[in-house]
C-alpha cells in the first residue's frame, strides 16, 4: 500500500466508533426509508399468501423466475465476504484490512435475504418446512436427500452459520474496545458480547490462528454453496440447464458480482462515514485488478457454457440459445447483460487512473451487478419458456408482475437495512486490523528512495 | 480452567521497548513466564517482548468437529432415506453422490462450530470475573500483568517502575484464570 | 553425471522419434494406435508447459518465496519445441471434421490450421517469456565468460528504461501465456478427445483439463527445483521457502481437481440420459475405471491426505514426494481421457453402443512417451548450459527488497512492495 497514513490508536478508535456511539439524523431517515421498502415487501408477501401465486406472472412452464433469480443473485453476492476476507487473509494481503468486515457482513445479510426467496417463491411456505427438516409427521413425509433442492438448505445453513461466526469471532476485540469507550447500557451490551476479552498475548495469538483456520475452513464451504445452488438447475435435464460446467460457472459469477458489490459498498462507506484515511484509492486499485482477473475467468466459463451447449448441434439446446439471443425480450436483455457485466466495466478497469477513481469504481461495480442479475434471469427463464409453445394455446408467455418487482426491491432494501443496522451497532471497519497494520508498517531505504514495507513474522 | 486468588499487579506502559525491559526485570526478580501476561490493544509479532510462545490445542477442535459433523450427517442422510424408501429418478435408495453433498456440509459445519468453540475456550473466554485491566490499553498503551505477586509485590512494583511504567495498579486477591 | 544424463536422454529421444516415424509411416488408421501419443502430448502441455504460469503468479503476487523457482518454472516453455510438432502430427491423423461436433462449427481451416496456429503462438510466447526474463543473466554470463557459447543478450546494459521494459514485459507476456495455456488446453481436449467421442459434450472438461494442468505445473516446478537442488552449491539458493509455498498451492489445486471431477460425475450420474451414461462409463466406471481411480488417488486423495499435515507441507521432501505423485497422476489422467477417445474415434454419426476394452500401451507407445519426456529433459540440460538455474537478477532484487530487521526483542522480515 503506497498511500500510508499515520493513524494512532486513539484516532482509529474515535473515527471508527463515531457512528456506533453517536446517531446522526440521516440514520433515522435512511433506516425509515429502507424500513418502508422492506415493509412493502412484507405486505406483498402477505398478499401473496392470502390471494395466491396468481399474483405473480407464473405460467404452466415458467415458475422459476424473478424470485429464484433473486435467490441466486443474493447467494452470489454473499460470496464476496469469503472471497475478500478468507483469501486475502490467507495470502496476507495488506489491502484487505479495511475491507474484510464490510465484505463479511454483506455476506451474512445477503445470504439471509437469499434464503428468504425460495420460501416466498413457494407461496405456501409452511409446507416447505415439512420437507427440509427431518422429523416424522403424520403423513410420513421425509426430506428426499436425492433432491438437489434439499442440498440447498444444508449448504446455505452451513454457510450462514459459518459466516456469522466468522464475523463474530473477528469482532470480539473491537467489542472490547467499544466496551472500554462506552458507559451505561452500551458498556453492558458490548461487555456481554466481548466476553471479557482483554487483549492478552494468548488471546491475540488465537485471534490470528482463528482468522487463518476459519478462512481455510470457510473457503471450501463457499465453493460448495453456489455449486449446490447451480445443481438446482444442472441436475434437471432441461436443455439449457443440464450442463456440467454450472458449478464453477456459478461460483466464479458469484465472485464477480460479490467483489463488485464490495467495491460498491466500500465506495459508499467512504463517502457516508468520511473514511478517506482508511479506504484509499489503493484499495480500489487492488479491487479493480482482482475484478479484471475474476471477470475474465467468468467470461471463459460463460463461453464454455455457450460453446458446449451448442457443441452437438442438438436441436433443443440450439433452440434455447436462439431464444436467449434472438427472441424478445431476451434479445434485448442479453446484450445489456453482456455490456454491463463485462464489455463496459472491464476495459475501464484496465486503466490505473480509472481504478483509482472512486466514482468510476462505484458506477462500474453497480453496472456489473445489474448485468449479473440479468445473467441469472436469462439463464433461468428461457429454458422454461422454450416449453411454452407445447402447452395450451391460451397460456400467455411469462411476464414479470409488479409484486415480483416489489419483492426484488425489498430484497435490496433488506440487505441495505441489515447492513445499516449492523454498522450502527458495531464498527464496520475492523479496529484492531487497522492498528495492526500501523504496527507492522515499515520502510526500506534503497539508495535515495524509501520503499514502503511490511513486517512479517 | 483453575482460578486462584492472588495479588496481581498491572503496569501500564507507552512504549514496547519499556515493556520488554519490564519483562526482563521481572524475570530477573524471579517471576516465571506463566506468572506474566502482556495486555495490548493490537497484536504484536510473536516473541516481540521476549515472552514465551503460547501453547494451545486449537488444532484438535476442527478434527473433532468434523468427525461429529460427519457422523450426524451420515445418520441424517441414511436415516431419512431408509425411513422413506421411495425410488426417485431411478436412483438407488442409498444414493452415494447426493449423500456426499449433504455429508460434506455436515462435516464442514461441525468443523467450524467446534473450531469457534475451541477459539473461545482456548482464549479463556468467557471471562466473567473482574480482572486487572486498564481501558487505556484500547488506546494504544500496553499492560504488563503480574498474575501471582503474593509476597513479592514490592519487587514487582520496583521492576515495573524502573522500566518506566506510567501507572501501577495493585489488585489484591484477584481471581485470575490460570 | 550431467553428460551421462544427457546421453541417456538423447538415446531415449532418438528411440522415441524412431517409434513415432514408424507409426506415421503406417498411416492414421486405426485411430486407436494414436491414443497414447495424444495422451503424452496432453501430459506435456499440462505439466511442463503449465509451469511458467507459476512464475507469472509468483511475480504478480510479489511473493519472495517464489524467486528461486521462477527460472525453473519458465524452463517449461522449452517443452513447446516438442509439443508443437507433436500437435501438428496428431492433427494430421484426425478423422474428417466435416459435420462433426466441435468448437469450430465447420469453420474453414478448423481444427487443423487454428489448432496449429494456437500451438505455435503458445510456443512463441513461452519462449519469448523465457528469453526476456533471462536477458540480464545472459548479459552477466557473457561478461563473466566472454567468447563462451552463450545465447545473445541483445545488448542488455541494465539501463532504467531496459529494466522498466523488462519488468512490464514479463508481466504482460506472463498474462498472455496464461490465456494461451487455457486456450490451448481447450482446443487440445476438445479437438483431440471430445470431438472424437459420440455424444461427449461436457462443458466442464476444458476447464478441468486446464486446472489439473495447473496442479501438475506446480508439481513439475517443484520436482525440477528438487533436481536442481542436487547440483553443487544450489542448496544455499533453493531453500525451504519455494517448497513450502508450492505445497500451499498444491493443496487447493488438489481440492479443485476433486471439485471439477465431482461436477462432471454428479451431473452425469444424476441425469441418467442414455448418451451421457455411455460417456460416463467409458471414462469413469467402465474399462478405464482403474485409470480413473488411480488418477483420483494420485491427483487428489493422496496429496490432500498428505498436505493437510503441517510437518509435510513445511519440508522439502514432503512437497517433492507429493509432486511426484501428482505428475504420475496427471499422466494416468491424460491416458484415461485420450486413449479411450482415440479408441472410439470414427466417422461422424456413429453411436457408442459398445465400449471397447481398455487398451494398454504397446512398445511403440512406451518408446514415444519415454522419448518425448526425454527430449524435454534434454532441452532443459542443454539450455541450462547457457542460462542460470536461478534467476540471478530477481534473486538480487529480492535481497534488496526483503531484509531482516529487529522488532523490540525479536527478529522479523521487512518485505517491501514497490509500485
Amino acid at each position: 500500500m503506497q498511500e500510508r497514513r499515520d493513524l494512532p490508536p486513539p484516532k482509529v478508535n474515535h473515527d471508527l466508533l463515531q457512528f456506533p456511539m453517536h446517531t446522526p439524523l440521516w440514520f433515522w431517515i435512511a433506516a425509515g426509508a429502507l424500513g418502508m421498502v422492506v415493509a412493502a415487501g412484507v405486505l406483498t408477501f402477505g398478499l401473496m399468501m392470502h390471494v395466491g401465486l396468481q399474483l405473480l406472472g407464473y405460467t404452466n412452464t415458467v415458475y422459476w423466475s424473478v424470485l429464484i433469480t433473486n435467490f441466486v443473485f443474493w447467494v452470489g453476492i454473499s460470496h464476496a465476504g469469503v472471497m475478500i476476507s478468507a483469501i486475502l487473509r490467507l495470502t496476507q494481503a495488506e489491502w484487505r484490512r479495511p475491507v474484510t468486515r464490510a465484505a463479511e457482513v454483506l455476506t451474512v445479510f445477503s445470504l439471509a435475504t437469499a434464503a428468504l426467496f425460495p420460501v416466498i417463491h413457494t407461496g405456501r411456505p409452511w409446507r416447505l418446512i415439512y420437507w427440509i427438516f427431518p422429523y416424522d409427521f403424520s403423513r410420513g413425509v421425509w426430506p428426499d436427500i436425492r433432491s438437489a433442492l434439499v442440498w440447498d438448505p444444508s449448504a446455505i445453513f452451513t454457510y450462514l452459520t459459518s459466516s456469522t461466526l466468522f464475523v463474530y469471532v473477528a469482532l470480539i476485540p473491537d467489542l472490547a474496545v467499544a466496551r472500554d469507550r462506552s458507559t451505561g447500557w452500551r458498556r453492558r451490551f458490548y461487555g456481554l458480547f466481548a466476553m471479557g476479552f482483554h487483549g492478552s498475548k494468548r488471546q491475540w495469538r488465537l485471534q490470528a490462528i482463528a482468522g487463518i483456520l476459519l478462512s481455510a475452513l470457510i473457503l471450501p464451504i463457499f465453493v460448495s454453496v453456489h455449486s449446490i445452488v447451480s445443481w438446482d438447475f444442472a441436475m434437471a435435464i432441461l436443455p439449457g440447464w443440464h450442463s456440467t460446467v454450472f458449478p464453477p460457472y456459478f461460483v466464479i459469477g458469484a465472485v464477480h458480482s460479490g467483489v463488485s458489490a464490495v467495491a460498491t459498498v466500500m465506495a459508499s462507506l467512504r463517502r457516508v462515514f468520511h473514511l478517506e484515511d482508511y479506504i484509499t484509492p489503493d484499495h480500489f486499485d487492488a479491487l479493480g485488478r482482482l475484478l479484471v482477473a475474476v471477470a475474465t475467468t467468468w467470461l471463459f466459463f460463460f463461453l464454455m457454457d455457450f460453446y458446449f451447449g451448442i457443441f452437438r448441434r442438438d436441436p433443443t439446446e440450439v433452440a434455447v440459445w436462439q431464444l436467449r439471443l434472438f427472441t424478445p425480450p431476451y434479445s434485448t436483455l442479453f446484450p445489456i447483460f453482456l455490456l454491463t457485466a463485462y464489455v463496459i466495466p472491464v476495459p475501464i478497469w484496465l486503466f490505473r487512473r480509472f481504478r483509482r477513481n472512486i466514482g468510476m469504481m462505484f458506477w462500474t461495480s453497480l453496472l456489473v451487478n445489474v448485468g449479473m442479475w440479468l445473467e441469472r434471469y436469462i439463464l433461468i427463464v428461457p429454458p422454461q419458456s422454450f416449453k411454452e409453445p407445447f402447452t395450451y394455446l391460451w397460456v400467455p408467455p411469462y411476464v414479470p408482475q409488479p409484486p415480483e418487482y416489489i419483492l426484488t426491491l425489498a430484497g435490496f432494501g433488506l440487505v441495505s437495512f441489515g447492513f445499516l443496522i449492523f454498522a450502527k451497532i458495531f464498527p464496520i471497519i475492523p479496529l484492531y486490523d487497522i492498528k495492526e497494520g500501523q504496527v507492522l508498517k515499515h520502510e526500506i531505504r534503497i539508495g535515495r528512495v524509501r520503499v514502503p514495507a511490511i513486517f512479517r513474522e | 480452567m483453575a482460578e486462584t486468588a492472588s495479588d496481581a499487579l498491572l503496569g501500564v506502559f507507552r512504549e514496547p521497548d519499556s515493556v520488554a525491559t519490564a519483562l526482563d526485570s521481572l524475570r530477573a526478580a524471579g517471576f516465571g513466564g506463566h506468572e506474566l501476561t502482556i495486555l495490548s490493544g493490537v497484536p504484536y509479532p510473536e516473541g516481540a517482548f521476549g515472552e514465551e510462545p503460547e501453547r494451545h490445542r486449537l488444532y484438535v477442535f476442527p478434527f473433532m468437529g468434523a468427525a461429529c459433523g460427519f457422523a450426524v450427517a451420515l445418520l441424517l442422510v441414511v436415516g431419512t432415506q431408509i425411513s422413506y424408501p421411495l425410488v426417485t429418478g431411478g436412483k438407488p435408495i442409498l444414493s452415494i453422490p447426493p449423500m456426499v453433498n449433504v455429508m460434506y456440509e455436515g462435516t464442514m459445519l461441525g468443523a467450524v462450530l467446534f473450531t469457534v468453540i475451541g477459539i473461545i475456550f482456548e482464549s479463556r473466554l468467557p471471562n466473567l470475573t473482574p480482572m486487572p485491566y486498564d481501558p487505556r490499553i484500547s488506546e494504544g498503551y500496553i499492560g504488563v500483568l503480574v498474575t501471582r505477586a503474593d509476597g513479592r509485590t514490592a519487587a514487582a512494583e520496583r521492576a515495573l517502575r524502573e522500566a518506566g511504567a506510567l501507572d501501577i495498579v495493585t489488585h489484591p486477591n484477584a481471581q485470575l484464570a490460570t | 553425471m550431467y553428460w551421462a544424463l544427457l546421453a541417456v536422454a538423447a538415446a531415449l529421444a532418438v528411440a522415441g522419434l524412431v517409434a513415432l516415424v514408424r507409426l506415421l509411416v503406417t498411416g492414421p488408421q486405426p485411430y486407436a494406435r494414436w491414443g497414447y501419443t495424444a495422451a503424452v502430448l496432453a501430459f506435456l502441455i499440462s505439466t511442463f508447459q503449465a509451469a511458467p504460469i507459476l512464475a507469472f503468479a509468483s511475480r504478480m503476487a510479489r511473493g519472495f518465496w517464489g524467486i528461486p523457482l521462477r527460472r525453473a518454472a519458465e524452463l517449461g516453455a522449452l517443452t513447446s519445441l516438442v509439443t508443437t510438432p507433436l500437435l501438428i502430427v496428431l492433427l494430421l491423423q484426425l478423422p474428417s471434421f466435416d459435420g462433426r461436433p466441435s468448437i469450430w462449427f465447420d469453420w474453414p481451416g478448423g481444427p487443423r490450421i487454428w489448432d496449429a496456429l494456437a500451438g505455435g503462438i503458445f510456443a512463441l510466447v513461452g519462449l519469448a517469456l523465457l528469453y526476456l526474463s533471462s536477458l540480464p543473466d545472459l548479459a552477466a554470463a557473457r561478461a563473466a565468460r566472454p567468447g563462451g557459447l552463450l545465447l545473445p543478450s541483445l545488448g542488455w546494459n541494465g539501463t532504467p528504461r531496459q529494466w522498466q521494459v523488462l519488468s512490464r514485459g514479463v508481466i504482460v507476456l506472463g498474462a498472455f501465456y496464461l490465456m494461451m495455456f487455457v486456450f490451448v488446453n481447450l482446443v487440445v481436449v476438445s479437438d483431440l478427445a471430445m470431438s472424437l467421442v459420440p455424444n461427449w459434450h461436457s462443458a466442464v472438461i476444458p476447464p478441468y483439463h486446464a486446472v489439473s494442468g495447473l496442479e501438475a505445473g506446480v508439481a513439475t516446478t517443484l520436482l525440477t527445483l528438487a533436481a536442481l537442488r542436487r547440483s553443487p552449491g544450489m542448496q544455499r539458493y533453493i531453500g525451504l521457502d519455494p517448497f513450502w509455498g508450492g505445497a500451499k498451492l498444491l493443496l487447493p489445486f488438489a481440492l479443485l481437481f476433486f471439485y471439477f471431477t465431482w461436477a462432471e460425475l454428479l451431473t452425469n450420474w444424476y441425469g441418467r440420459l442414455p448418451d451421457e451414461q455411455q460417456v460416463f462409463f467409458l471414462f469413469m466406471f467402465g474399462p478405464y475405471q482403474w485409470a480413473f481411480m488411480l488418477s483420483f488417488g494420485l491427483n487428489f486423495l493422496l496429496p490432500f491426505l498428505l498436505l493437510i499435515w503441517n510437518p509435510i507441507r513445511v519440508s522439502i521432501a514432503g512437497p517433492t514426494a507429493v509432486s511426484a505423485l501428482v505428475l504420475l497422476g496427471n499422466l494416468v489422467d491424460r491416458v484415461r481421457i485420450y486413449v479411450p477417445a482415440w479408441s472410439v474415434a470414427g466417422p461422424v454419426g456413429q453411436s457408442l453402443d459398445q465400449l471397447p476394452p481398455a487398451q494398454l500401451p504397446g512398445v511403440e507407445d512406451v518408446l514415444i512417451m519415454l522419448g518425448a519426456g526425454a527430449l524435454v529433459v534434454l532441452l532443459y540440460l542443454l539450455v541450462l548450459r547457457s542460462v542460470p538455474a536461478i534467476s540471478l537478477w530477481e534473486y538480487r532484487q529480492g535481497l534488496l527488497l526483503s531484509v531482516e530487521r529487529p522488532f523490540v526483542r525479536t527478529g522479523v522480515r521487512a518485505i517491501a512492495k514497490p509500485h
